[in-house]
């Protein structure tokens, strides 16, 4: 897997975006994790950025997955834009992640999972 | 028994080389096209399987090594390349091979296949040798058994990651079952700050419907199974969903698969909302296990709803023999019909001809339904001359593309098979002769790739086809010279382009200088177009020199009835194939004097040449004052048969001759009437084709 990459911005409105490019794998699921729970810790918005993702394995979906669920419980909100990458569709529709609604947290139809079926 | 399964599978096998054939030579072209790449896996994976349960081992065990190679080139381990595509046809044809040795007791190649074998896994990267062979078989003798869908709950260890086994390759390896519908749990997933990055979560319901039975399925988990949770079970089997209730609700599905109580079920069925709604709602359910339980309800809809629509249009598999054991029993009742039909005429009885009448009516729909069952496309002809056109031309040195129209068009089975010998010939010869070596056409400003395409369409109730090359044209000199030169034509001739291009169906004929592997030896336009006469067809060419040659082959739809026109001489019945019938006009004695003895008739302006039939077969006896003069269409001239009288149209079951008369000249066949009497078919090109040669 490439290397990963995360960048952490704040966009005019306040919305804190964690850029992620390259590759996560189960290597990168430690420093992944924490690179979401400081986003998750800076802003009510966050926007994670999948779009560079050049592979993602399950723990990085779990992650993903995991965030969304705890921005839900704290009041806040994630989003995850991927801007069409085929890698991160086909990693989530293979592993069964598609899905028609969101989880009983997703009370803001946010699921990043909803849309698509396996 | 068995016999009837294997002869099923042998025939279904031909059907899947033919169709394999055809794709393989597609692919060639297509190289990255995946749909081509299934299709031949599917082909091979089918013709292992099904040749291992009924018996064809070896043929199980030799495609099993290209099924293996496709595999790999399937997942996208290897690529299509033009050696790879050279193997699996000289494969393909080496099942061919097998599968006949099965019919006559003999033993197939054994050194062809090894060969074949080395070949594939050198070009898939793994050596060894044939000794591997039998070890792989055992992989192959997999049970096929009716589709079975199983509800698969799938929860792996929390430490699985770290072993280093990936869930998402089971998952995909599933996947490869059959149809799988796979649905990730995510409800146990902790607060992000207490999740172990490296643990695994996760777990999935998986809705599979194969045919490969629970083993498979266990096989996949056979490294984790110990340290996981697995529960496989049986949601629907396919043998049995005709007698299965309608799709299961979703509150049935979640009792079973034991995420609620029925307890819980009753309460939330108390309530006049949406089951899963409510489940969710009261916190009884998580989100993910009603999702899971929709999805499984779906998939099961889904394969049910593909396997309706696969029955709906099944179709039967019948020996050709019985299909013309069918047609020659129609043929027979439209003997009795017409016998019935003269019979009630000359009895003028209203109730027997209102009989007559209808199962006059009866026996033509029953004659045209068996004749369209026996109705096939000619597509699976065209993709064998792919074959051919690829082969040839590699062995020429030439870069030639087959092009194709029609594979759509319907012929009877019979004629298709018969119209192969021919069809091989003629692009035998657009490839040899026709199109040139690459340098020579660039030299003449083409493109050096030469283009033979094959087209078929119907007129009528014949089917045209038609082969067109871009070549180099026929040569109209070199044609005359040989003609005179072999004495076919006076060296003063003076004939039409038509004329001078049908003297390369003189028996022997050849313009080629030199003999090649393909042609050249003088045999072949003669025999062409005696087939296509024998199949009652036609011959045509146009070409121009320097930019291809066009043989246009006219084929009646079916060889087993024709529409006919019955005439008289004397008490002798004969019958024309109706098709080539343009006119009849009489002819008096007057008539004949004024012609002098040159058996010209004056039709509106024209002269019409004619064939007295009484005289030709010396038929005793004086004709009428008023003969009648059949003119018919052969090879684009009119050319006239004198008859006593014309009957009318009548429906001809063919009968052929005996071996005794196969040989007898202007007669292509026999019929009974009516009454009883047979009635000889006349074979008009071929009588046209004797008066000529008489005369000349």
């Amino acid at each position: 897997m490439d290397e990963v990459k995360l960048e952490r911005m704040t966009d005019p409105q306040g919305t804190e975006i964690l850029k992620v490019s390259g590759g996560v794998g189960i290597c990168e699921a430690g420093e992944f994790r924490e690179a979401l729970l400081l986003a998750l810790e800076a802003a009510p918005e966050v926007r994670v950025d999948v779009t560079g993702l050049t592979g993602i394995d399950l723990t990085g979906l779990q992650l993903l997955c995991s965030a969304h669920q705890s921005a839900v419980r704290r009041g806040k909100n994630l989003h995850i834009f991927d801007g069409g990458n085929a890698t991160f569709r086909d990693t989530a529709t293979g592993a069964g992640f598609q899905r028609h609604t969101g989880c009983p947290q997703d009370r803001a139809c946010s699921c990043i999972w909803v849309g698509g079926e396996s | 028994m068995m016999d009837l399964h294997r002869q099923a599978f042998k025939e279904e096998a031909y059907e899947l080389l033919a169709e394999l054939e055809s794709s393989l030579l597609e692919l060639e072209e297509r190289p990255d096209d995946q749909d081509l790449i299934g299709r031949v896996f599917r082909a091979m994976h089918t013709i292992k399987g099904s040749g291992s349960m009924f018996g064809f081992d070896d043929i199980a065990s030799f495609t099993h090594e290209v099924e293996t190679v496709f595999d790999m080139v399937r997942n996208g381990k290897l690529s299509v390349t033009s050696r790879l595509v050279n193997l699996t046809l000289a494969a393909r044809d080496q099942i061919r091979a097998m599968l006949d040795a099965a019919d006559s007791g003999a033993e197939a190649d054994l050194q062809a296949s090894a060969a074949i074998i080395v070949g594939l896994r050198e070009l898939a990267g793994f050596g060894g040798g044939v000794a591997e062979t039998d070890e792989r078989h055992e992989e192959a003798l997999v049970q096929q058994k009716d589709p079975v869908t199983y509800r698969i709950r799938f929860v792996p260890p929390r430490d699985i990651f770290v072993t280093g086994t990936n869930p998402l390759n089971l998952l995909a390896e599933m996947k490869e079952l059959g149809t799988c519908t796979v649905v990730a749990q995510t409800d146990g997933f902790p607060p992000l700050e207490e999740m172990d990055p490296e643990g695994c979560y996760v777990y999935w319901d998986v809705i599979l419907t194969t045919d490969q039975g629970e083993n498979a399925v266990r096989d996949i988990f056979i490294f984790v199974e110990d340290d996981c949770e697995l529960k496989i079970d049986v949601v629907a089997e396919h043998s049995r969903y005709d007698e299965q209730q309608d799709y299961k609700k979703l509150g049935e599905i979640l009792l079973e698969r034991g995420d609620i109580t029925p307890q819980e079920m009753k309460e939330v069925l108390s309530r006049q909302r949406r089951f899963g709604e409510l489940a969710v709602a009261e916190g009884i359910l998580p989100e993910g296990k009603v999702q899971s339980a929709l999805a499984e309800q779906k998939h099961v809809k889904e394969v049910r709803q593909e396997k309706q629509v696969a029955d709906a249009s099944s179709s039967i598999r019948v020996p050709a023999e019985r299909l013309d054991l069918l047609v020659n029993l129609v043929g027979e009742m439209v003997t009795v019909q017409a016998r019935l039909s003269q019979t009630a005429a000359q009895r003028d009885d209203a109730e027997l001809m209102a009989i007559a009448e209808e199962v006059e009516r009866l026996t033509a729909e029953l004659r045209d339904s068996a004749l369209n069952i026996r109705m096939l496309p000619i597509g699976s002809t065209f993709s064998k001359f792919k074959r051919l056109v690829r082969d040839l031309s590699a062995e020429l040195g030439k870069q030639i593309e087959m092009t194709t129209e029609g594979a759509e068009t319907e012929l009877d089975k019979t004629v298709i098979e018969k119209l192969n010998d021919p069809l091989v010939h003629l692009i035998r010869n657009s490839i040899d002769h026709g199109i040139e070596l690459p340098e020579v056409r660039e030299a003449a400003g083409k493109p050096a790739r030469g283009t033979v395409h094959l087209a078929a369409v119907h007129s009528g109730d014949s089917v045209l086809i038609t082969i067109a090359d871009d070549g180099a044209g026929l040569d109209k000199e070199a044609i005359r010279t040989k003609g005179i030169e072999r004495g076919i034509i006076p060296a003063n001739a003076e004939l039409s382009e038509k004329e001078l291009f049908c003297l390369i169906f003189a028996p022997g004929f050849s313009t080629a200088k030199t003999v090649s592997s393909v042609s050249g030896r003088g045999v072949g336009m003669d025999v062409v177009k005696r087939a296509i006469e024998n199949l009652r067809g036609s011959i045509d060419i146009t070409s121009v020199r320097g930019q291809g040659t066009r043989i246009t082959v006219k084929i009646p739809l079916t060889l087993a009835i024709i529409e006919s026109l019955l005439v008289k001489i004397g008490d002798d019945s004969f019958m024309m194939p109706l098709a080539l019938v343009d006119e009849c006009v009489e002819l008096t004695r007057e008539d004949v004097a004024r012609s002098h003895g040159r058996n010209l008739a004056h039709v509106r302006e024209h002269l019409v040449p004619y064939i007295p039939l009484r005289r030709h077969f010396k038929i005793s006896g004086a004709p009428p004052e008023i003969e009648q003069i059949v003119i018919t269409q052969v090879d684009g001239m009119r050319v006239g048969f004198v008859v006593d009288h014309v009957i009318g149209e009548h429906q001809t079951v063919i009968k052929s001759l005996g071996r005794a008369y196969k040989d007898t000249e202007g007669i292509s066949g026999a019929t009974i009437l009516g009454d009883g009497s047979v009635a000889l078919i006349l074979d008009i090109p071929q009588l046209v084709q004797a008066v000529e040669t008489e005369q000349n």
